[in-house]
């Protein structure tokens, strides 16, 4: 595909372009407009990559362009070719990839000679304000702490999900006292405040790459602004339309995806042992009769069934076989190999990370917009089924009071026209192909790429063959051979 | 109940027998005669119909014998023959003239083979058990009493293991070895068929359970088939699995398939993706009561996800907007959408004789079963469960099928696979071709635009042939769109 492009120009200081009332038919009428200004790169990264860096100045609200603003952080990479440009969504959500120059040569080289745009989202790291809220955050998350209380007790799961519920009363109320507008910092004002970018910047169209959350962020940059994506890549997408359903029906496609992957192994001996289908329910009835209990130093873990939920939905063991064999084991009363799998604790520094957990839950929680379970439901939920306790933040967000500004179609998946691709990893646990097979529900034109034995992390080579080709050519089919390997 | 067919005339094709390579040593001999064909349909088309007269235990070929009619649909394609095999399992296609042109229609000029299964209708013995499976069975019975009457769960659940636990006994005195009843006992028949036929390689086609069994029959049975059509497989790894992980599963398809709706006005409601879950609590918290002459039927939750599994919606757009009102307080549209109870269905004969149909479902799982105890507790958790799939309450079926451990494995194999799937099958649509992607190194997938279950039509017939001429080549899907 040839887009038609613009670039500014390269001496530029203080550009401003004032973009005419852009009328998408899919967007409402909201103007998107920004202010680019020419700035010293942020990161050592976007300097050592020699990118072009600007300040982006945006309102809050766009619809209100007269209010209250705010800046987020752009870099250009630029390329070579006369071609559209490449725009990265890093996922989170929240996470920006502006200090990581590894992941920025990566993403430069999948470019491959286009420009290649970066930016922090509005809220996230190196933005004006930034929603930070309490760092403990990194403690209690079931994805950074390996033994997060939240999953491994102490206390009842109705007790933990209040302790989860606790933590995101009190950085909506922090956030609420900044005077910071929670109901604007979503995916969906996201995409008003990419596009306002892409007018600023000259280009007439994009591509537009995401990935986890971020493949969520370029579908509905691409619903809202269809004439402006030129092509969409979503890798291992995370999208608004899976992640807002009912936690209980999530947590059921990972357990799917378990079972399939352990499905070679049925009737297969482990010593005195034979595997079963049901061998991970027995497990999970097993811990949960009786817990593994550990203790590191002050701290006391149980490890129960959803624990063992928990874990391999953050951490799938590569090696499948010995999994099968210790699920059978320990359905079978034998426990020897369990404290090998349960590990020691991890190092979880509490600082500021890259993703600003006030920006996290404003959009983990503002796409819902109001269409969010109540506490009593979700209350009910995790009584009946614990182990979501170590499963998505989305969970608690009856505890975040604001409702995104949003419209209700936000939750829909998009009907997209233009070529997409989407990549996705074979033992990704949450965002593999069972993904793409929705989105191919709706959007016809979407290519699939699975890429054998990887997880949620779809980044490298192959990854890079495949982003290359489809950018050179988004309607011919992929040559996926390199997935195989 | 069909009567077997008379022989007529004696045909004999006994080949030499070698086991497979990856067959244990069973013996694997037929011995087909001739016969008159056992339906006007086959009549109709033809056919050249035998009767295979087969061991009931391929172990022990000196043993009980067990016999079932074949059928062979010659064609002018020199190729290798494509076989057949029917779903639920346990039904037969023989009766059905127009399934039968349609099925000969994708052969492609190929022979096409058609077969009852060991314990079916018109197979000796038929493993028949009382009727009343038909009253019960969430399949069959639309009210059926296990999902419908006022009894607490655990109560209609027992109506249900009753039932398996009379049948088992039942067959059980009569002698037969139920245990050989199920895949690999088929799969065992067929390939000693194919041998009596004279063929070096066969295609295999298979809708449902059927779909599941031509995969079985690949894993034990390799080097004879050539390639694998599974339509709307419902293969036993699958199946066998934790009941509640299926039930997830087709709940998955609900919502994929109500997704477009979202956010959408419907008759003055905005359709939330929550609504399934709380139009699903909210009936559950205060039932739909529904009498009908003597009987009350209740419609809680269960009987919501009943309705879903076994009638899938043709307009997810008027189903979204049903449950938006639901889920607001706002019944009126609910007797519509439950129907009018035609009064209590008598026994009636199911497309399978109960006894077949259970030793087969049951049968499949071999050793590897849940314990009464811990499907109890699964259907404390999920009584929605009592509408799903019938194996259930395979627990209480004492027997265990005579299979091997990894019998529920997904098979590796090296055959070129054909999916095909109805968009709108909530049991075995594009998921199963999902969990069929990786059992071999070239599978391509099909999904029918507008479809259910059942897939047989001009598209499939055109996709089969397609396929059946060259396997490995990428097929035209164009008309799956239509």
């Amino acid at each position: 595909m040839s887009a038609m492009f613009s670039r500014i120009a390269a001496s530029a200081v203080a550009l401003t372009l004032m973009s005419g009332a852009f009328l998408s038919s899919v967007a409402h009428a909201r103007p998107a407009k920004a202010t680019l200004e020419a700035s010293v790169c942020p990161t050592d990264a976007l300097r050592a990559l020699e990118a072009k860096c600007y300040t982006a100045d945006l309102p809050e609200d766009h619809d209100a362009p007269r209010g209250k603003r705010i800046s987020v952080p752009v870099a250009v990479l630029k390329g070579d070719k006369k071609a559209a440009p490449l725009f990265f969504f890093p996922g989170g959500p929240g996470s920006s990839a502006l200090d990581r120059e590894e992941r920025l040569r990566v993403l430069k080289d999948g470019a491959d000679g286009r420009d290649l745009v970066v930016f922090a989202y509005r809220g996230g790291r190196g933005a004006a304000p930034e929603l930070d809220c309490d760092p403990s955050y990194r403690r209690l998350s079931a994805y950074y702490r390996k033994f997060t209380p939240i999953v491994h007790g102490p206390g009842s799961p109705v007790e933990r999900l209040a302790q989860i519920g606790a933590y995101y009363e009190a950085c909506h109320q922090r956030l609420k006292e900044q005077g910071v507008d929670i109901a604007q910092y979503t995916e969906y004002n996201i995409a008003f405040d990419i596009d306002a970018i892409r007018k600023a910047l000259g280009y007439k169209a994009i591509h537009v790459a995401g990935h986890s959350a971020g493949g969520g962020a370029v579908l509905t940059q691409a619903r809202l602004f269809p004439e402006a994506v030129a092509s969409v890549i979503a890798e291992a997408p995370w999208p608004v339309w899976t992640r807002n359903r009912a936690p209980i029906d999530e947590l059921a496609p990972s357990r799917i995806l378990y079972t399939r992957l352990l499905s070679p192994y049925i009737g297969q001996r482990f010593g005195e042992h034979t595997f079963s289908a049901f061998d991970l329910d027995r497990a999970q009835d097993v811990l949960d009769a009786e817990p593994v209990v550990l203790t590191f130093g002050s701290q006391t873990i149980r490890f129960d069934g959803a624990a063992l939920m928990h874990r391999l939905y953050v951490d799938l063991p590569q090696d499948l076989e010995g999994l099968a064999g210790l699920l059978t084991s320990v359905a079978n009363g034998d426990r020897s190999g369990l404290e090998a799998f349960i590990g020691v604790p991890n190092s979880v520094p509490i600082e500021q990370g890259d993703t600003p957990w006030g920006l996290y839950l404003s959009i983990v929680c503002g796409d819902m917009g109001a269409d969010k379970l109540t506490k009593t439901e979700i209350i009910a939920m995790v009584e009946k089924e614990p182990a979501l306790l170590g499963f998505e933040p989305t969970l608690a967000c009856p505890w975040w009071e604001t409702s995104g500004d949003v419209p209700a179609s936000q939750n829909r998946p998009p009907s997209l026209k233009m070529p997409v691709l989407v990549i996705t990893g074979e033992r990704d646990t949450c965002c593999g192909r069972r993904v793409a097979d929705e989105l191919r529900l709706v959007s016809p034109s979407v290519q699939t790429a699975d890429l054998a034995g990887r997880g949620h992390s779809t980044f490298g080579g192959c990854r890079n063959t495949l982003v290359r080709q489809f950018l050179d050519n988004p309607a011919k089919p992929l040559d996926k051979s390199c997935t195989q390997k | 109940m069909m009567k077997k067919p008379e022989v007529k005339a004696f045909f004999a094709a006994v080949l030499a027998i070698i086991g497979a390579a990856n067959a244990d040593a069973r013996n694997t001999k037929s011995t087909l005669e001739k016969s008159a064909c056992p339906t006007e349909a086959l009549q109709v088309v033809d056919a050249v119909c035998y009767t295979a007269d087969l061991p009931e235990d391929h172990k022990a070929p000196d043993g009980a014998r067990v016999q079932i009619p074949v059928a062979v649909l010659k064609g002018d394609n020199e190729g290798a023959p494509l076989f057949y095999f029917p779903g639920y399992p346990g039904e037969s296609v023989l009766g059905y003239l127009d399934d039968i042109k349609t099925l000969r229609d994708g052969a492609g000029g190929r022979d096409l083979v058609l077969f009852d299964y060991r314990g079916s209708h018109r197979a000796s013995p038929s493993l028949d058990c009382d009727l009343s499976l038909g009253r019960l069975s969430a399949y069959d019975n639309i009210f059926s009493p296990v999902v419908y009457d006022t009894a607490e769960a655990q109560t209609r659940f027992k109506k249900l293991t009753d039932y398996f636990e009379t049948c088992h006994a039942d067959l059980k005195s009569s002698g037969v070895a139920f245990e050989h009843y199920n895949d690999y006992g088929v799969a065992h028949d067929v390939e000693a068929i194919r041998k009596a036929l004279g063929y070096k390689k066969i295609h295999v086609a298979g809708h449902s359970a059927g779909g599941g069994t031509i995969l079985t029959q690949a894993r034990y049975f390799p080097s004879s088939v050539a390639s694998i059509i599974a339509e709307s497989p419902w293969p036993t790894w699958t199946r066998n699995r934790a009941m509640i992980d299926e039930f997830y599963a087709a709940r998955e398809h609900y919502l994929q398939k109500l997704a477009p709706f979202v956010g959408e006005r419907l008759q003055g409601r905005i359709f939330s993706i929550l609504d399934l879950d709380k139009a699903r609590r909210a009936l559950d918290a205060m039932p739909y009561m529904l009498n009908a002459g003597e009987e009350t039927h209740r419609f809680d939750g269960a009987g919501l996800f009943h309705r879903l599994y076994v009638q899938p919606p043709k307009d997810y757009k008027a189903l979204a907007a049903l449950l938006a009102a639901i889920a607001d307080g706002d019944r009126s549209g609910l007797r519509a959408f439950i129907g009018e109870p035609t009064g209590t269905p008598g026994a009636q004969e199911g497309p399978a004789p109960y006894g077949l149909y259970l030793s087969w479902i049951c049968g499949d799982m071999g050793a590897d079963k849940l314990s009464k105890t811990e499907t109890r507790a699964m259907v404390q958790a999920e009584p929605a469960l009592l509408g799903f799939e019938v194996g259930l309450a395979c627990p209480w079926w004492d027997t265990e099928g005579d299979v091997p451990p990894e019998h529920n494995s997904a098979p590796v194999l090296d055959i070129p696979v054909l999916v095909v799937t109805g968009e709108r099958d909530a049991c075995c649509g594009r998921r199963m071709a999902d969990e069929l992607r990786t059992i071999s190194p070239v599978v391509q997938t099909a999904e029918i635009k507008g479809r259910g279950h059942r897939v047989l039509g001009e598209c499939r017939s055109a996709l089969v042939r397609q396929f059946l001429d060259n396997p490995a080549s990428p097929i035209d899907k164009s008309c799956t769109r239509k």
